[in-house]
């Protein structure tokens, strides 16, 4: 702020340093409006790579399912059928051929679904049971039964997933929650379990990977474990909802 | 039979239609998108016995052929209806077993492949009866809700449970668990009164019961 004293005019050294002090202030100003303006702008580009790098995954898991499991469900029929046509010994050496295709349909599906989650269209509940079908783990999802935008629930996903896939390889548990609630214009979303603890986001792991995407979306990740206490991650994720 | 086949993969259809054929089947009629199912539903005479379709097909990819089956179970409510999907959408199947009373059965891709699972499906949805995916039991019987409710059942009682909700006939559980038609007779008639449902006579309204209790605290919208 400038205040004007009449006095301080009359002095011509103390008018020369008032001016700089001016010219000082204005300038910082200036800086720190431009520095916020770039700020904005790094924040909004974060988010479209993210968006868009989804959209990408989305057409990658479609050309997937559309393309190679369709082909490979096909293949499978086919040797099934010949392999009733054939003798025993031919016959048998088909079914195990049907048994390999069967297979590579099975990992072809976890990696699509790692690409993208196409059970989300149905829901988040609906995602995270399929994806947490197989698990060695008992998994409790309570989580509300309205839609989620696209960005959120996503997010929501990937942050669920990773942590109950951490759980499983470190925690020593048998049970993970994950419950999830709207508060306001934001989705709360955690995921519990009472297991070892001691997670940390080293850099490069998921944990890391996590805080990033959910940073991009304008979220924020809390992970709370302390060692021998199990871990709780809370996501809150802001929701046009 | 004569049934009516959608589906747009290539391989596959061919691979049904052999499957159909060496069953001694007659493929009526077979569709590769939306449209030609459409057309092949309003234009085959008589109906078929039974309909293979896959879920998604062109257009739009998304569920063709589910809309275009409940089209058909309106102009021929006595055609079996066999639906299959790429992925366990637990949720999509309930939603769609509401809609079809009977002659209704959902499996998974990756079954097509286990040709006398596939060829039992048929025959028994043209009879009235139900098929689900045992994927999709395997889902709804982890949901929390139906967990809690499975811990009044003996472990033998759990096991007849799931094989009626995947539309098994009573002969069928029998011949599975080798077990004698009256125990497995006694079994649902516990099973029914634990989860207090009426015991119907009839095996494929039992089926139903069954399936709409698993799917009653569904968390979708």
């Amino acid at each position: 702020m400038l205040v004007y004293d009449p006095a301080a005019v009359r002095d011509s050294r103390l008018l020369d340093r008032i001016v700089t002090a001016s010219r000082l202030l204005l300038e910082n100003a200036r800086l720190r409006a431009e520095v916020l303006a770039q700020l904005a702008e790094v924040s909004a580009s974060r988010a479209r790579i993210v968006q868009a790098a989804d959209a990408e995954r989305r057409r990658v898991e479609r050309d997937l399912h559309d393309g190679a499991q369709q082909r490979l469900a096909g293949l499978a029929l086919q040797l099934s059928l010949a392999a009733r046509q054939a003798d025993p010994t031919q016959g048998a050496f088909l079914n195990d051929l049907r048994g390999e295709v069967q297979t590579a349909l099975r990992e072809l599906r976890d990696l699509a679904r790692g690409i993208h989650p196409s059970a989300l269209d149905e829901g988040l509940t609906a995602a995270l049971e399929t994806a947490t079908a197989r698990l060695p783990v008992d998994v409790t999802l309570d989580l509300p039964p309205l839609p989620l935008p696209a960005a959120t629930g996503l997010t929501a996903y990937y942050v669920a997933s990773e942590a109950i896939t951490n759980a499983v390889k470190y925690a020593e548990t048998s049970v993970v929650r994950v419950r999830g609630r709207l508060d306001g214009d934001q989705f709360i979303l955690g995921i519990i379990d009472h297991g070892r603890g001691g997670a940390r986001p080293a850099p490069g792991s998921g944990l890391a990977g996590l805080i990033d995407r959910v940073n991009a979306i304008g979220g924020t990740l809390r992970i709370d474990s302390p060692e021998g206490r199990g871990t709780t991650i809370t996501a809150e994720l802001p929701c046009g909802c | 039979m004569r049934l009516l086949i959608a589906e747009d993969s290539t391989l596959l259809r061919d691979g049904l239609v052999r499957l159909a054929e060496s069953a001694g089947h007659t493929v009526a009629a077979l569709a590769t998108d939306g449209p030609q199912l459409h057309r092949a539903i309003h234009e085959l005479h008589p109906p078929p016995d039974a309909a293979l379709l896959d879920i998604r097909m062109p257009p739009t990819h998304t569920d063709e052929g589910s809309r275009h089956a409940l089209t058909l179970r309106a102009l021929h409510p006595d055609v079996g209806i066999l639906l299959l999907s790429q992925h366990i959408e637990a949720n999509h199947a309930l939603r769609l077993l509401r809609d079809h009373p009977h002659g209704f059965g959902y499996l998974l891709k990756d079954r097509v492949a286990d040709v006398d699972d596939l060829l039992d499906a048929l025959e028994r949805v043209a009879h009235g009866g139900y098929v689900v995916d045992p994927e999709v039991i395997t889902q709804l019987l982890r949901r929390t809700h139906n967990r809690d409710a499975l811990t009044r059942l003996t472990p033998r009682e759990a096991d007849v449970l799931a094989l009626l909700a995947e539309g098994a006939s009573n002969t069928a559980i029998s011949t599975r668990l080798r077990l004698s038609g009256k125990t497995i007779e006694n079994h649902i008639s516990s099973i029914f009164t634990k989860l207090d449902l009426t015991n119907d006579p009839d095996e494929h309204r039992r089926v139903r019961a069954v399936l709409l209790y698993l799917g009653q605290h569904t968390n979708a919208s």
